[in-house]
């Protein structure tokens, strides 16, 4: 089984339904209690683009961002940033950053976020997949004797 | 001048009564929040990009409480967002890597990874639909097929062009502070991030009249601009929290994009080359982000030197009208009571006309 990076899981946490990080969290019968640092809160984010799409950056428009900081029984503390306002996804996914940097749930976790990042990848190839459906060539008619 | 009123409680009361009920006349069914975001997906988009502020759910609020008054919807969702604590900046956006749901080109035929229509209304034949008369239920498409596909690779099309020197080259000057029209006062002469930002929050029918007149004759050039590339699709948002020291995606928007390609004659320095107009939204919302696309063009027509004789070159005309908030806000406080102004202007009306009628001026 492959090695996930914390980067990594924080973004395939990012990109999953509430129910699917409640479950994980469930899976593993973690009960104890965790101490909540800061939120969930709903702020906002900047949301930048490049000019030209490959220049320099500009303020494109904002993103409605809610943030969680929880900290374990074990002292780790876990961080989720997640667009939109969803305060439970926020809270589990902070509680699951927490877990997966402790090596005991690492281990029981580990299977379940590569099975949520499958998920993800499969989603993402049915949209090309059914954006490819529509797939077009176009032909030119040549006008005259050109 | 506009002088303040007092009064009317009872009155204003009532009338947000009479709104109210203006929503439930005969007692239909509530529509929910999801199927607004779902069956009137264009209007959500449209309400995000003009209300600045991406969230699909509190748009298609707006557009129920506003009862589908989209310029007061995105005045709802405007004034929400002044009540957000600003996190964070997001990574600039790479539209390089797009989940795509749709991806064309007029310019060039054969592209790689292809053209795709994605979904479109360019080619129905705009006849009503009488079915949806009386759509009982709406059954969601299953065909799922998640097998990983051939090609995930969209390259920019308009890097052929680059290839050959004949497309102007996008400058990085690597600032990192770009204007933020929510932060900072207007000022002119505006940089092109100012302007971008504005014409993303402008307003649809606005950007839409004035690209429209450009390419009619009342624009740089009067020439035919050709897309280059348009795209639709989903992409990450990432940030870099100071208490990670890493940067993080933090989940995934949908955006329109379009490359506008536009001739330029050339000048001392440069040889005739082709100029770009890009334009840029939430959402889908190609129109909009083709109009952003012939008007960015447009304002960058001083950068050029090309003559400015035409509104949509004139920086302070597009930027200073193109916000519908503030446009809307303007011309309907003329219907608030304004009756001791307008006594005066009695008062010199009949004063000037009783001068001339006596005779006393002529």
């Amino acid at each position: 089984m492959s090695e996930i990076q914390r980067k990594d899981w924080i973004s395939i946490l990012s990109k999953t339904e509430t129910i699917d990080l409640k479950n994980c969290i469930e899976n593993i019968n973690y009960t104890k209690d965790y101490k909540i640092i800061y939120g969930p809160n709903v702020g906002s984010i900047m949301i930048r683009a490049r000019l030209g799409g490959n220049g320099d950056p500009y303020n494109l428009g904002e993103a409605t961002l809610t943030k969680c900081v929880i900290k374990l029984e074990e002292g780790t503390t876990g961080y989720s940033y997640h667009l939109g306002r969803d305060k439970i996804r926020a809270e589990y996914a902070a509680v699951l950053d927490a877990l997966m940097q402790d090596n005991n749930y690492y281990s029981k976790l580990q299977s379940m976020i590569l099975d949520l990042k499958d998920k993800i990848n499969k989603k993402e190839n049915h949209i090309i997949n059914e954006s490819n459906s529509s797939k077009v060539d176009f032909f030119t008619l040549v006008r005259g004797d050109g | 001048m506009y002088v303040a009123v007092k009064g009317g409680e009872k009155a204003i009361k009532s009338s947000l009564k009479l709104l109210e009920k203006k929503r439930k006349e005969t007692g239909t069914k509530s529509i929910e929040i999801n199927q607004i975001k779902e069956q009137l997906s264009f209007a959500v988009d449209r309400v995000i990009n003009e209300g600045s502020l991406y969230d699909k759910d509190l748009s298609a609020l707006a557009i129920k409480q506003s009862q589908g008054d989209l310029v007061e919807a995105i005045f709802l969702l405007r004034a929400y967002r002044t009540t957000l604590e600003r996190y964070a900046y997001s990574t600039a956006i790479d539209t390089s890597k797009i989940i795509i749901k749709r991806r064309i080109s007029a310019s060039f035929k054969d592209i790689p990874g292809g053209q795709i229509l994605g979904p479109t209304f360019d080619y129905s034949h705009r006849l009503l639909d009488f079915s949806l008369m009386k759509e009982d239920e709406i059954n969601s498409y299953e065909n799922i097929n998640n097998q990983e596909p051939k090609n995930k690779e969209f390259p920019s099309v308009i890097d052929y062009l680059n290839n050959e020197n004949l497309l102007e080259q996008e400058i990085n000057n690597l600032n990192d502070n770009p204007f933020d029209v929510t932060r900072d006062p207007m000022k002119f002469p505006a940089s092109r991030d100012q302007w971008m930002q504005i014409l993303a929050r402008g307003d649809e029918g606005f950007l839409l009249g004035l690209s429209y007149s450009a390419i009619r004759g009342f624009g740089s050039k009067g020439t035919h601009p050709f897309v280059g590339e348009i795209k639709y699709g989903i992409v990450d948002i990432f940030i870099s929290p100071d208490e990670l020291g890493f940067e993080i995606c933090i989940g995934e928007i949908e955006i329109s994009e379009c490359q506008m390609i536009d001739q330029f004659a050339g000048n001392k320095n440069t040889p005739p080359q082709f100029t770009r107009g890009y334009g840029l939204t939430f959402g889908y919302n190609e129109r909009k982000s083709m109009a952003i696309s012939i008007v960015d063009r447009a304002l960058k027509s001083e950068g050029y030197g090309e003559e400015i004789k035409f509104p949509i070159q004139d920086q302070e005309f597009v930027l200073y009208h193109a916000d519908n908030v503030e446009a809307q806000g303007f011309v309907t406080h003329l219907k608030l009571p304004h009756y001791v102004d307008f006594q005066g202007e009695l008062n010199l009306i009949r004063k000037l006309r009783n001068e001339i009628l006596q005779g006393k001026k002529l």
